[in-house]
C-alpha cells in the first residue's frame, strides 16, 4: 500500500481513499478545558481513566471531541454516551449476528437495492456494474476499467453517481457531472483522466463499483448541503410494536465537497432534524469540539437556526416500513436523499454509527429518552432469539411441535 | 415421514436401523460385523466425522467402493467447516440472506435470473413484506380455498430438507384441499398446522411443473436439479451436478426424509452417471426410476447445460460467497431458480456419485480456495 499523503487519499489517487479522523490535538485541548473550564489536568484524566477503562471504553479523544470535561455535564451525562469502542457490541446485541442476519445484503449495496427495488421502495435505479467477479444478467455489467470508461465517456446518462459495492464514509465514492474528451468533471470540479479514474477504481474497488443516477437534493435541502448529495441519516429501533425513527440527523458537507463525508479541505458537520417536523436542531461542525455548536452550514454557510428540512415525516415513514423486510434487526440506519420528489433510500447500515447523532445532539445515545426505548428493543430482540431457537431445536427434532406456537 | 397427528413434517426424517445394517452389510461383504463396526467408528470419530448413518448411506460399506477412495467421504460437520473456510469472510456472509427464501428471490428476480414464483408469505408478524402477507391461520385457509388459488407449493420461508413442505392440487368440497400425495385434509387444519408451527413465515409459491422429458423420470413431483458452484479465481466454477427423483407418492423430492434418489447427472449432455437407490442403503444402483419405471441406463436429463448456465450466473450474483448449492427446477419454460444453498452439504453428490467429496478431481480446486494455513489441511491430506 502506498503512503497516505494526510488529505484522505493515497498519493495520486483520486478519490477519497480512508477515513480521516477529527483533526483534535489532544494537548491543547487539555489546555483550553483548563484555561476556559477551570478543569485542571488532573481531574481531566481523572474522567478519562473512569470512562476508558470500564466498559464504556472511551478513548481520550473521544472525551475531548464531545467535550465531557464541561462542567455542566453530570456524570450520568458522561455514561450515556455510547463510545465508538462499544457502538458495535449495542448494535450487535439489537442486531445479532446470527445465521438469519442480514449484516451480509446489507454490506451489499448492490444486493440490498435490489431488495429495496422489489418491494417497491424508493432507491436509485443501478446504471451499470463494475466488478471483477459480480454479474447479473439484468444490469450492466462492465468487468474491464477500459469498457467502463469508455460507457463513462460516450453512453452513461450524467450526472451519475459512483460508490463501492461494500464500502463506507465516503471511500471511493465520487460524482461525476460531464464527460469532456477523455476526461471526467467530478462534482467537485476536477478534471481528472478518465482512465486514470477507472484504473483506479479496478485497483481498489474490484469487488464492485456501482453506478446510480446522481440524485438532485430538493432546493431547500440543497440550500443547505451544497452540490453533493447530503444525505439524511434516520435510525430505526425495532420495538415490540414494530419499527420506530430513533434519530435524524442531516450530514453537511465540506464546502465544494462531492460526497456528505468527512473530507480534507474543509469541515463537515451533522446537525439533528426533528422527525415530525424536519426542524433542524443543534449542529456540530467535525473539526469543532462539543464545546463549539455550529451555527451555520458547513458547506454554503447559510445559517441553520429556524430552518426546516421537506420530506422528513415521510422519510420517517418510509424507513419505519422499509425496516418491517428485515425483522431480524433490531436497530437499522438509513441514508434518505430528500429529493424535490420525495425521499429515497440511498443505502441501509445493519451498525449504525451513532457518534455524529451524539455529536450533532450533544448528547449520549443511552440519554432518559432513548434508553429505556433500547432496553425494551433488546429485550424483544432477546424474546425473538427465544422463539427462534425453539424453532430450530424443533425443526432438529429435538423438540416437539406444541400448541400455543403462533 | 409426518408426526402421528400432524399433516406435513417437521422434522429431518430420514433414519437408518444401523444394527440391521451392520448385519447385512458384513453377510453381503462375507467379514465380520465387528470388522464393519470398527470401520464406521474409525471414521466417525475421525476427521471424516461420518455419522453411522452417513456411513451406509454413503455405501463405504459396500466392496464397489474401492477402500484408498473412502477416506474421501465427508461428513456434515468438516463439509460446514470447508464451505465456511471458502465462502470468504465472516461466517455470515450471504448465509442470512441465502436462508431466507423470499428475500433472496427478490434479489434473483430483480438482477434477471428466472426463479420460482411466491404468491404469497404466510408472515404474521411482519407489516411489510415483498408479496401478498397473510396474518392468520384464517387468511392462510382461505388462500388455499379461493378461485384459481391451486395449485400450489408451500414451503418454510427458513427451511431446508424438505421439512414443512406441502403441494396442494385441488379443491375439493367441504372446505377440503387434496394434496400431490393424494390426502384429502381440511384446508383450515393445514393453515392452523403451518401457523402454529412457521409462524417466522411460510412461502405460497407456484407449483413447478417439471418438463415433460424430465417428467418421464421424476413422475409429477418436482424433482430439483443441485448445481454446486464455486466462485474461483478464474470465474465461476462447477462442481458437480446431481438430480433428485422424488419417491413413489412423495410430494416432492424430500431430501430430508432420504427416501428421494440421487441421480449423477453429466453437466454437459444431461446423461444419467449413476443413480442410487433412495430407499437402499448406499452403492446400491438405481435400475427403475422409482414412479415412472423406466430405466435409469441411458436415461438423460433434459436442459442440464442450460441450468448449469444459469447456476454459474447465480454464483457470479452471489460472487462473494465463494460457494453456492443452486438448486433448479427444470420445467417447460426452462430452468428456473428454486433456492440456493450458502451452505451445500454435498451427501446427495456423495451418495449418487458413490464418490467423496475430496475426491481427486474437486479436492484441488477446493484446497486452492482455502487459506494458507487453514487447520482442514492438516486434517484431510487431500487439501494440503
Amino acid at each position: 500500500m502506498s503512503e497516505t499523503d494526510g488529505a484522505g487519499t493515497h498519493s495520486g489517487s483520486i478519490l477519497k481513499s480512508r477515513s480521516i479522523p477529527q483533526p483534535i490535538d489532544l494537548a491543547r485541548e487539555m489546555g483550553v478545558a483548563q484555561r476556559t473550564h477551570g478543569i485542571g489536568p488532573f481531574r481531566q484524566l481523572r474522567q478519562i481513566a473512569g470512562l476508558a477503562l470500564g466498559r464504556a471504553r472511551m478513548t481520550p479523544l473521544e472525551y475531548y471531541a464531545y467535550a465531557l470535561f464541561r462542567p455542566g455535564l453530570t456524570s450520568a451525562d458522561r455514561r450515556a454516551y455510547v463510545f465508538a469502542g462499544a457502538q458495535r457490541a449495542l448494535n450487535l446485541r439489537l442486531s445479532p449476528s446470527h445465521l438469519r442476519g442480514l449484516h451480509g445484503l446489507m454490506s451489499d449495496k448492490l444486493l440490498c437495492a435490489l431488495v429495496l427495488d422489489q418491494a417497491g421502495f424508493p432507491t436509485p435505479p443501478t446504471l451499470a456494474l463494475f466488478s471483477t467477479g459480480t454479474a447479473a444478467p439484468a444490469l450492466r455489467c462492465f468487468s474491464t476499467p477500459q469498457a467502463l470508461a469508455d460507457w463513462l465517456l460516450r453512453e452513461a446518462p450524467l450526472p451519475v453517481f459512483g460508490k463501492p459495492l461494500d464500502g463506507s464514509l465516503g471511500i471511493g465514492a465520487a460524482s461525476i457531472l460531464a464527460a469532456e474528451g477523455d476526461d471526467l468533471i467530478l462534482g467537485d470540479g476536477r478534471r481528472v483522466s478518465a482512465a486514470a479514474l477507472m484504473e483506479e477504481i479496478a485497483r481498489d474497488y474490484g469487488s464492485g463499483w456501482q453506478v446510480q443516477p446522481l440524485l438532485r437534493l430538493h432546493p431547500e435541502v440543497a440550500e443547505i448541503a451544497g452540490i453533493a448529495v447530503a444525505m439524511l441519516r434516520v435510525v430505526t429501533l425495532r420495538e415490540a410494536d414494530g419499527p420506530r425513527a430513533l434519530y435524524a440527523y442531516l450530514r453537511l458537507p465540506a464546502k465544494g465537497a462531492m460526497i456528505d463525508t468527512n473530507q480534507p479541505q474543509g469541515p463537515s458537520g451533522h446537525v439533528v432534524v426533528e422527525l415530525d417536523t424536519g426542524a433542524l436542531g443543534r449542529a456540530q461542525s467535525k473539526w469543532e469540539t462539543n464545546a463549539k455548536a455550529l451555527a451555520i452550514s458547513t458547506a454554503t454557510g447559510v445559517s441553520l437556526a429556524g430552518r426546516r428540512l421537506p420530506f422528513v415525516a415521510e422519510a420517517r415513514v418510509l424507513c419505519e416500513a422499509a425496516h418491517h423486510l428485515f425483522p431480524q434487526h433490531g436497530i437499522l440506519g438509513f441514508d434518505v436523499a430528500l429529493t424535490a420528489e420525495g425521499p429515497v433510500i440511498g443505502e441501509i447500515n445493519s451498525l449504525p454509527h451513532h457518534t455524529s447523532w451524539q455529536q450533532a445532539a450533544d448528547r449520549g445515545l443511552m440519554n432518559p429518552d432513548f434508553a429505556p426505548r433500547i432496553a425494551a428493543a433488546i429485550a424483544e430482540t432477546d424474546r425473538r432469539l427465544a422463539r427462534l431457537a425453539a424453532e430450530e431445536a424443533r425443526l432438529a427434532g429435538k423438540a416437539p411441535l406444541r400448541r400455543g406456537g403462533r | 415421514m409426518a408426526h402421528a397427528t400432524t399433516i406435513l413434517r417437521h422434522t429431518p426424517a430420514r433414519t437408518v436401523d444401523l444394527g440391521q445394517a451392520l448385519r447385512w452389510a458384513a453377510a453381503q461383504a462375507g467379514v465380520s460385523t465387528l470388522r464393519i463396526g470398527l470401520d464406521v467408528l474409525r471414521r466417525q470419530i475421525g476427521p471424516q466425522k461420518l455419522t453411522g448413518v452417513d456411513y451406509f448411506l454413503y455405501g463405504l460399506h459396500s466392496p464397489t467402493i474401492p477402500r484408498a477412495t473412502r477416506g474421501d467421504f465427508i461428513g456434515e460437520a468438516p463439509v460446514t467447516a470447508l464451505n465456511a473456510a471458502i465462502a470468504g469472510g465472516p461466517a455470515e456472509v450471504l448465509v442470512g440472506l441465502l436462508r431466507d427464501k423470499l428475500m433472496t428471490e427478490a434479489v434473483l428476480a430483480r438482477a434477471g435470473l428466472p426463479t420460482a414464483r411466491t404468491r404469497a408469505v404466510f408472515a404474521p408478524r411482519s407489516r411489510v413484506t415483498l408479496v401478498l402477507a397473510l396474518r392468520s391461520a384464517e387468511e392462510l385457509a382461505a388462500a388455499f380455498l379461493a378461485d384459481d388459488a391451486l395449485p400450489v407449493f408451500g414451503k418454510p420461508l427458513f427451511g431446508s430438507r424438505s421439512v414443512g413442505t406441502v403441494g396442494i392440487e385441488e379443491r375439493l368440497d367441504g372446505g377440503r384441499v387434496r394434496l400431490s400425495d393424494g390426502r384429502e385434509v381440511p384446508a383450515m387444519a393445514l393453515a392452523e398446522e403451518i401457523a402454529m408451527g412457521w409462524p417466522e413465515g411460510y412461502l405460497l409459491q407456484d407449483r413447478i411443473v417439471p418438463h415433460p422429458d424430465y417428467a418421464r423420470l421424476t413422475g409429477p413431483a418436482l424433482g430439483i436439479l443441485r448445481v454446486a458452484t464455486l466462485a474461483e479465481a478464474a470465474g465461476p466454477g462447477l462442481l458437480y451436478t446431481v438430480a433428485r427423483l422424488p419417491a413413489p407418492g412423495a410430494m416432492a423430492d424430500d431430501i430430508g426424509a432420504g427416501l428421494s434418489s440421487g441421480v449423477h447427472v453429466d453437466p454437459a449432455d444431461g446423461r444419467v452417471i449413476r443413480a442410487q437407490a433412495g430407499n437402499r442403503l448406499g452403492g446400491t444402483a438405481l435400475v427403475l426410476t422409482p414412479v415412472t419405471q423406466v430405466p435409469i441406463a441411458g436415461a438423460v436429463v433434459p436442459m442440464v447445460a442450460e441450468a448449469v448456465v444459469l447456476a454459474l450466473k447465480v454464483q457470479d450474483l452471489f460472487a462473494q460467497h465463494r460457494v453456492l448449492g443452486v438448486d433448479i427446477g427444470l420445467c417447460e419454460a426452462g430452468p428456473v431458480v428454486v433456492e440456493v444453498n450458502a451452505n451445500p452439504l454435498h451427501g446427495l453428490y456423495q451418495r449418487a456419485a458413490t464418490r467423496g467429496f475430496l475426491n481427486p478431481d474437486m479436492a484441488p480446486r477446493l484446497a486452492a480456495m482455502l487459506p494458507p494455513r487453514h487447520l482442514l489441511r492438516r486434517r484431510f491430506r487431500q487439501l494440503a
